[in-house]
């Protein structure tokens, strides 16, 4: 079986330090991996009748040239998390908008998502800090998830 | 055993894999300058001679490998620079909660609104970071900014 550089660079990065750093601390944890969509849990604070984590299926095609993007993911409906369901508070609810932006159900609205900034031409310059760049990795996103679900202003579902 | 490893220059660990028994010399070059070990955490050095199982180190703990026994932390802030020293396996949630608190004096929800980056830097620091691994060559300091993280908009 012939593995895309673009596989290859994922698995490595799934593997790498950094992503099982993560995993170790209990920030995350690969749940499955069929290239290019990869689901992943990401461990959010405790919180009233909420979950303790949420699932993000990425689409990782052409990574890390091109951003990944990703949704909140229901594993036992196989489909996309219910709005009533998704991560509420002020930034939490803007990275996972259900307010009718056409990324809403399958991508991010941040800068480390290819979806948003495909939409935003200008956000990779106006917030280089943040914005995904080929030599980040995924761990890069992760992070910045589990950051805006363990914040204190992240309110449940 | 799996260890996570920090080294200066390098922000996130490299997964070394060790035997118990083994002694924690085996994580350095014999000579180098970079041959001292500590628990992360900890400001205390640990015996090249022990064991892993010796010192306490277990599976998936982090320690940090590196020349400098402090690092000097120059926090800038509000014009002013603000210093404060650590252990080279100190994480930077501690240098945050001690910038957010005892510094910037941020309420809860100010905190959740800044970040911690090196000047020039093109990502915010990750508050499982060792300081030490942020020195540079023949320096044990670390420049950090303290900053708003953005709110996107558009």
């Amino acid at each position: 079986m012939v593995v895309s550089p673009e596989e290859r660079t994922g698995r490595l990065h799934l593997g790498s330090g950094q992503f099982l750093a993560g995993v170790a601390a209990g920030r995350w944890r690969l749940i499955s991996l069929t290239w290019p969509k990869t689901l992943i849990a990401i461990s959010a604070a405790e919180r009233p009748r909420s979950p303790r984590e949420f699932f993000i299926r990425f689409d990782l095609t052409g990574y890390p040239q091109t951003a990944p993007t990703g949704g909140l993911w229901d594993v036992e409906a196989d489909a996309s998390l219910a709005p009533e369901l998704r991560p509420k508070g002020p930034r939490a609810a803007q990275l996972f908008r259900t307010d009718g932006w056409a990324g809403g159900a399958t991508a991010m609205y941040a800068p480390w998502d290819r979806i948003a900034l495909g939409s935003h031409t200008d956000w990779a310059t106006k917030y280089p800090l943040q914005a995904w760049k080929p030599t980040r990795e995924l761990s890069f996103a992760l992070s910045q998830i589990h950051e805006v679900l363990n914040a204190s202003d992240y309110l449940g579902v | 055993m799996e260890l996570f490893v920090h080294s200066p220059g390098k922000e996130h660990p490299d997964i070394v894999e060790v035997e118990e028994t083994a002694l924690i010399r085996t994580l350095v070059v014999e000579d180098e300058e970079d041959g001292h070990v500590w628990v992360e955490a900890s400001e205390t050095e640990v015996g090249l001679d022990l064991t892993f199982a010796g010192a306490g180190i277990r599976h998936h703990h982090h320690v940090h490998r590196g020349r400098c026994h402090h690092v000097e932390v120059i926090l800038r802030w509000a014009g002013e620079n603000h210093e404060n020293e650590y252990g080279p396996g100190t994480t930077i949630a501690t240098v945050e909660a001690w910038a957010f608190d005892q510094v910037a004096h941020f309420s809860d929800e100010q905190a959740a609104q800044h970040v911690l980056a090196e000047p020039g830097a093109d990502h915010f620091l990750e508050g499982s970071v060792h300081v030490g691994s942020l020195v540079k060559a023949g320096a044990c300091t670390a420049t950090l900014d303290l900053l708003p993280r953005s709110r996107f908009e558009g």
